[in-house]
């Protein structure tokens, strides 16, 4: 759970990928998608075979190394 | 000769009246963007409450936000709590699969098995929390 909160926050969802070079991916990056309108499908990618990608590599949604379901109540 | 007299004192009558109260007009703030009251009608009418800077700027009210916006503040896009609302993460899945397709069409290379994960969330561009871990065990979530 996450808040409440007296203002209004930004939140954004991150991956790690510990494999070196550890990195770290952002909801609101360029390996990220986020759909839906509450609840909200983040999916997210990671390096792949270690290595940080320097383009997007954008999942389909609910197909990234990471998939999670934020809901705001 | 007179009337070129008083025609020229009417000029300068006209002149006088228009010219003064621009002579008096206050110029904008350094800094102020006209072009953003668009985005300050945003905070109106409670809207502040959901609406976060694009730098993790929050507003406590109507009028922080839209000094923010009329300065120029551009508001976040992406996901935000409004005030006094929570937040759940759940269903939170790990890939692990290897080269789900053959041959190996874009964006389908996922997780190679075994590389550690972790996940969490950060508020307002601040420090990162770690909610969970996994990526370890090479095994599929998807039920293949």
């Amino acid at each position: 759970m996450i808040g409440p909160f007296p203002t209004a926050v930004l939140v954004r969802i991150w991956l790690t990928d510990f494999h070196t070079p550890v990195f770290t991916f952002y909801s609101d990056g360029n390996h990220a998608t986020v759909v839906g309108s509450n609840p909200y499908l983040v999916s997210i990618r990671d390096s792949v075979f270690g290595t940080i990608t320097t383009g997007p590599l954008v999942p389909p949604p609910g197909d990234g190394n990471l998939n999670v379901v934020i809901t705001i109540a | 000769m007179k009337g070129r007299i008083a025609a020229l004192a009417v000029a300068l009558g006209v002149f006088a009246l228009v010219a003064a109260p621009l002579a008096g007009a206050k110029k904008p703030p350094p800094g102020s963007s006209p072009g953003n009251s668009g985005a300050a009608h945003k905070c109106q009418k409670g809207g502040y409450l959901s609406l976060v800077g694009a730098g993790g700027t929050t507003f406590r009210n109507v009028g922080a936000c839209v000094s923010f916006a009329a300065h120029g503040g551009q508001f976040a896009t992406g996901l935000v709590i409004p005030a006094g609302k929570k937040a759940t993460l759940s269903n939170a899945q790990f890939g692990d699969a290897l080269l789900p397709t053959a041959p190996l069409a874009p964006n389908t290379a996922t997780n190679c098995p075994g590389d550690p994960l972790a996940y969490g969330f950060q508020l307002n561009l601040g420090a990162n929390v770690q909610t969970a871990t996994g990526g370890m065990v090479a095994r599929s979530w998807r039920g293949r």
